[in-house]
């Protein structure tokens, strides 16, 4: 891991595009600025990785019991 | 083992068509390694889809249209979530969630906080987090 100390305003840039400003530097967290394309996702850590663990179990469940689909399915027709 | 049972049920499922190939350019999140997915369907499995990888036979997302959870689903997505896939006015929006069904209906989740977002003109998709939206990742199906 690069390791980088930088001051309040000062910035890094990530390959020619996206660049990084540290806009505020409190006690325990640090108020960031991130400019980057619009085809680049920007999400906090951990909301990224309760969605990777959400997609790991949905792949792992595959093609469920055919009676559980179907009770589902006519829950889903019920409603308008 | 398993997913190798359910693949054989997955060959049984008729394409949509052959060209269908739907391209994830950075793959769907932590699984970057899958871009080119085809949506499968057939009475049996409907309202439900299955999003099949075509790089693994393991890799599979069974899907439901978000309208079947909640009505006015499309209206909370940012434009700009749109516009990087290249749906325009013309083009129809699709989106779908990802389904994980429990040992029981009652135990059967959607994750509406992540949905995967499709532009069936260009056939470019892509995997989206609603930060702000309030939905869970493990919306009740029921």
């Amino acid at each position: 891991m690069l390791v980088v100390t930088r001051k309040k305003d000062e910035k890094l840039i990530i390959g020619n595009e996206i660049e990084i400003q540290v806009l505020r530097i409190g006690r325990d967290n640090v108020r960031l600025g991130i400019k980057a394309p619009a085809h680049i996702s920007i999400y906090r850590y951990e909301i990224y990785e309760a969605i990777k663990n959400e997609n790991v179990s949905a792949v792992t469940s595959q093609i469920p019991d055919k009676e559980t689909l179907d009770k589902i399915s006519k829950t889903l027709k019920a409603e308008p | 083992m398993k997913a190798m049972q359910a693949y054989d049920q997955t060959t049984e499922l008729k394409l949509r068509s052959k060209d269908a190939v739907i391209h994830f350019e950075e793959g769907l999140i932590g699984f970057s390694e899958f871009k080119d997915f085809v949506l499968m369907e057939n009475d049996g499995l409907a309202p439900f889809r299955l999003l099949q990888s075509l790089e693994s036979p393991q890799v599979g997302f069974l899907v439901l249209e978000p309208t079947a959870l909640v009505n006015n689903y499309y209206d909370l997505v940012p434009a700009r979530e749109w516009q990087s896939l290249g749906v325009g006015a013309k083009t129809k929006p699709l989106a779908f969630v990802i389904v994980v069904v429990g040992a029981n209906p009652e135990s059967s989740t959607g994750n509406l906080q992540a949905p995967l977002l499709i532009n069936y003109d260009n056939m470019l998709g892509k995997q989206i987090i609603l930060t702000d939206s309030g939905f869970s990742v493990r919306h009740p199906l029921i």
